[in-house]
């Protein structure tokens, strides 16, 4: 199977990213009635100051991951083209890096206040992402330079 | 860059057109633009060995050295 390009695994990736785009963004407008739901059906003994900071949280972080697919999104458009070492990418992984460790901080955050398990994991989850998405930005500064040396070499 | 490619002039020389060249020595016509504008930052043997070929001259022919110095004020008057 072709691994980059608008009919292999990369356009493919891109279709999954529109969806899941579009998922986020049904999931960010019906909050405040999932919310409500989440909270009479498993945790009907916490006040009204839980919902708000619940609501609160989940938007915030929801926007950020947002921010992320969408950068993403931009990303796999350049390597549908097949140009994948340019200065664009590199700033895209950047402000990956910078949207997931904001995810991170939040979940932290949400972690002294209402500790669970699964916001440690996917905080856990987020930082990895922020610091991987750094080191391969970082990467790809590279083999941008190198690749401009390359073709300027006739 | 301290090393100038003087293509142009060998090609007035031989009076050989760009495109022309281009198909000899089997380059793209946007690279060979590259070479000729100055604007490459290196040049690989077999580049240089075809276009010594096709023009029938020597390497010292087409790559001249010009201190830095010598380099700046000539492109000032350009």
């Amino acid at each position: 199977m072709v691994i980059i390009g608008e009919r292999g695994l990369s356009g493919l990736v891109k279709y999954a990213l529109d969806l899941m785009m579009l998922l986020v963004m049904i999931v960010l407008l019906t909050l405040p009635i999932t919310v409500r739901m989440y909270l009479e059906a498993y945790a009907s003994t916490m006040g009204e100051n839980c919902y708000w900071f619940l609501l609160v949280f989940l938007w915030i972080s929801g926007l950020l991951y947002m921010g992320i697919v969408y950068e993403l999104r931009k990303m796999f458009k350049s390597l549908n083209q097949r140009e994948p070492f340019t200065r664009e990418n590199v700033a895209i992984f950047k402000k990956i890096a910078v949207l997931a460790l904001w995810v991170s901080a939040i979940y932290a955050i949400k972690i002294v206040f209402y500790i669970s398990l699964l916001t440690i994991v996917i905080g856990m989850a987020a930082l990895s992402v922020g610091l991987c998405a750094l080191i391969i930005g970082e990467v790809f500064r590279q083999a941008v330079e190198v690749k401009e040396e390359n073709d300027l070499t006739i | 860059m301290a090393i100038i490619v003087n293509l142009d002039v060998v090609m007035a020389k031989r009076k050989i057109g760009l495109s022309e060249l281009a198909a000899k020595v089997d380059l793209t016509l946007a690279n060979l633009s590259i070479l000729k504008n100055n604007k490459a930052k290196a040049m690989r043997f077999s580049t240089l060995e075809a276009i010594c070929k096709a023009l029938n001259c020597q390497p010292g022919d087409i790559l001249e050295f010009v201190p830095d110095d010598e380099a700046g004020t000539e492109n000032y008057v350009i």
